[in-house]
């Protein structure tokens, strides 16, 4: 019988600041052009980002990685300056193990329907 | 729990600062420093408002007038070494609190927190300041030629025991970060610095100082009129 470790995932909350409002697409792509500026094509492979959530009312969403790369995600989320060519800032809101444990941790105005 | 301070803010006009106040206090600031205000001690919106000037000094004799005529009015005090002697004379004054250097690589090269520098401010009690607003939004290449001169300042910076202070110098909300972020993106430069002390610690160990200092009373450390 062949044991498989479960891949362990964290869930970043993140809110999306600007001058416009931005679409899933536009969000996801920053994210992964970031990642691979600044930690390469093998950085980017390693932390496996999924934005899984966004919504595009409030600008938030929830972004999941590997978690032995969230320090790396971080960074590559801070270092987002701007998305499809307009000014932008991305937040992070609140860090979990699981997508449950996200939402009951962070508060309903922030939380996508 | 850790409180964290962002020790650099400079709004580019005063409307800015409800703004960057508010946003302060949505990525999880405790206290932020805000450059170039008056007297703003106190809480305002549940954040601790430190004031901090920025000093641009054109030569050493500058910067010794601007000290006398500052250090009482503003918590922290901070100088923008441009050259190697306003850098020096810095360096070994106690009454600068911080020392800051010029965003671009090619400038840093010249004038950067190097071994005598870094000597000079342990002795001096100065604190060096990474601002994220240097790192930011720079592209690979800008970044290779930057990350390098950090590196070897924030090493200068630990083998002397120089307190690090991580800053976002940011002019605009869009260009805050949260504590967590900055620290994270700080891994870029030097993995084994805790950055977070750098964001928390290490700057409310400043303004804890200094506030005594210029509170009522004070004389010399461990010396007040009761």
């Amino acid at each position: 019988m062949v044991y498989r470790m479960r891949r362990r995932r964290r869930y970043l909350w993140i809110a999306v600041r600007g001058d416009t409002s931005f679409a899933y697409n536009d969000v996801a792509e920053a994210i992964q052009r970031s990642l691979l500026n600044l930690f390469g094509v093998e950085g980017l492979s390693l932390a496996e980002p999924k934005l899984i959530d966004f919504d595009e009312g409030v600008q938030s969403g929830i972004l999941r990685c590997n978690h032995l790369r969230l320090e790396n995600v971080r960074a590559s989320l801070a270092h987002v300056t701007s998305i499809e060519g307009s000014t932008a800032a991305i937040h992070v809101i609140n860090v979990s193990g699981t997508i449950k444990a996200l939402k009951k941790k962070t508060t309903p105005p922030n939380q996508p329907s | 729990m850790r409180t964290f301070v962002d020790l650099h803010l400079k709004p580019g006009a005063p409307s800015e600062v409800a703004s960057i106040l508010e946003t302060a206090e949505i990525l999880g600031f405790s206290g932020v420093a805000i450059s170039n205000t008056g007297d703003s001690r106190g809480a305002r919106k549940g954040i601790d408002v430190i004031s901090r000037i920025d000093l641009k000094p054109r030569n050493q004799r500058d910067l010794t007038s601007s000290l006398k005529r500052v250090r009482r009015r503003y918590e922290i005090v901070s100088v923008e070494c441009a050259s190697k002697p306003i850098a020096r004379q810095a360096a070994k004054d106690h009454r600068v609190d911080i020392l800051n250097f010029s965003q671009s690589a090619s400038n840093r090269r010249k004038v950067g927190f190097d071994h005598q520098e870094a000597s000079l401010a342990s002795g001096a009690n100065c604190a060096y300041e990474v601002n994220a607003c240097d790192i930011l939004g720079k592209g690979p290449l800008a970044l290779s030629r930057l990350l390098p001169i950090l590196r070897r300042e924030v090493e200068n910076a630990r083998r002397y025991d120089v307190p690090v202070v991580l800053s976002s110098g940011a002019s605009d909300p869009l260009l805050m970060r949260g504590p967590r972020d900055l620290a994270a993106l700080m891994g870029l430069i030097y993995k084994e610095v805790d950055w977070l002390d750098a964001v928390s610690t290490n700057p409310w160990k400043i303004v804890e100082r200094n506030r005594e200092k210029l509170s009522t009373g004070f004389v010399v450390p461990g010396v007040k009129v009761v």
